[in-house]
């Protein structure tokens, strides 16, 4: 959850990129870090990546980055990605810890639609594994290269992954030229911030 | 279990007594509070030649591993960490269940004394953070104000992006 610190004025925020491997976690972090605008360029938060030699993440990447001040209160939000290979599912579940919101990045090509569906499927037991529901958490999808000419529709996607009570907010992107990125991340903000309001905080 | 509580004040005053005290016995240069999700509370200490706050992130995450091979191997916990560098060394203590103290100091001084300050300071740590939990963690935050449709351009994408698309998902260079 997020940490309040009244003393340094400070809110810290988590939000994890999810999703099956090589969907584009990594490159929607990347392109936030590259494009993002700065009131100090010079002073610019490292993207901090731990990745394995042929470059697929092995543990997460971190990308801290500052937004608006609330009321006087920095915020602080802290990007992370998760490992998308099936095998890392200790490590995924580990980065959740604390989470605040999630991004789930689904990937659009139609022969990737088993992988998505388990990996939303895999997130869910992984937040029930830490006593976290996805019904309480705000999350949001992207379907995420649709620069490539094998995708499926929007709408099935939507039925796939987003047939639920309560639909989330769902963005077309294509992370790799930077597009749908930065809708897909103030979407997120926007839906802590209503959480918090509603919280008192 | 309890969540990290808000910090006020007080505990950040007391957090910062405790951790300077600590430094002065034990003679390490750099003392990290951090949250297990991987946040920086407090930091003490000398001017630091590294970002405490990606220090903060890498150490929260590699504890965090450790704590899984406690389960692994039937233990409830490690309650500590330790790695020898060559100039520095790290030493993780664990807090309370939310909370780790991360110390960092010269390779040349004994592990064993900076371990036996922190243990004393993790304590001291631990019961302030129980005071903190004990307070209402509702109130002193008023955001009733706050307009989330602001939120739309939180961050805005520079109007100029940089080009240089190397990436590890898939795709083609795109044509320029």
């Amino acid at each position: 959850m997020a940490i309040i610190n009244q003393a340094k004025k400070e809110i810290q925020v988590k939000i994890v990129y999810y999703g099956p491997a090589q969907c584009g976690k990594t490159t929607n972090l990347e392109k936030v870090h590259a494009d993002v605008e700065t009131a100090d360029p010079a002073h610019k938060d490292k993207m901090v990546s731990l990745a394995t030699s042929s470059d697929r993440t092995l543990f997460f990447d971190f990308l801290p980055i500052e937004a608006m001040s609330i009321k006087g209160y920095k915020t602080k939000f802290q990007l992370y990605t998760v490992p998308g290979q099936v095998i890392y599912n200790t490590t995924r579940q580990l980065v959740l810890r604390g989470v605040d919101g999630i991004v789930f990045v689904a990937d659009s090509q139609y022969d990737k639609m088993e992988e998505n569906v388990e990996s939303l499927a895999n997130l869910e037991d992984n937040l029930k594994t830490l006593r976290m529901d996805i019904k309480d958490i705000p999350y949001v999808l992207q379907y995420n290269k649709q620069d490539l000419p094998n995708i499926a529709p929007v709408e099935y996607m939507e039925f796939l992954l987003n047939n639920r009570e309560v639909q989330v907010p769902s963005f077309k992107a294509s992370a790799f030229q930077s597009e749908g990125v930065f809708e897909t991340l103030n979407m997120i903000t926007k839906m802590l911030l209503h959480k918090f309001i509603n919280q008192g905080g | 279990m309890p969540a990290f509580p808000r910090i006020i004040e007080e505990d950040y005053q007391r957090i910062t007594a405790a951790l300077n005290a600590f430094l002065s016995r034990s003679e390490a240069s750099n003392a990290l509070i951090v949250e297990k999700a991987g946040y920086l509370i407090v930091e003490c200490g000398e001017e630091p030649p590294f970002d405490t706050a990606e220090l903060a992130t890498l150490a929260a995450n590699a504890f965090a591993a450790t704590q899984f091979m406690a389960d692994r191997l039937s233990e409830t916990n490690f309650s500590s960490m330790f790695q020898q560098g060559e100039q520095t060394s790290v030493l993780w203590t664990n807090v309370e269940e939310n909370t780790l103290l991360v110390t960092v100091f010269d390779a040349s001084q004994s592990m064993g004394a900076v371990k036996y300050y922190a243990a004393e300071t993790a304590a001291e740590i631990a019961r302030q953070i129980s005071i903190a939990q004990g307070r209402d963690q509702t109130g002193g935050l008023d955001l009733a104000h706050l307009d989330p449709s602001s939120a739309d351009d939180v961050f805005r994408k520079k109007s100029a992006p940089d080009d240089s698309n190397e990436s590890d998902d898939g795709h083609a260079p795109a044509a320029k």
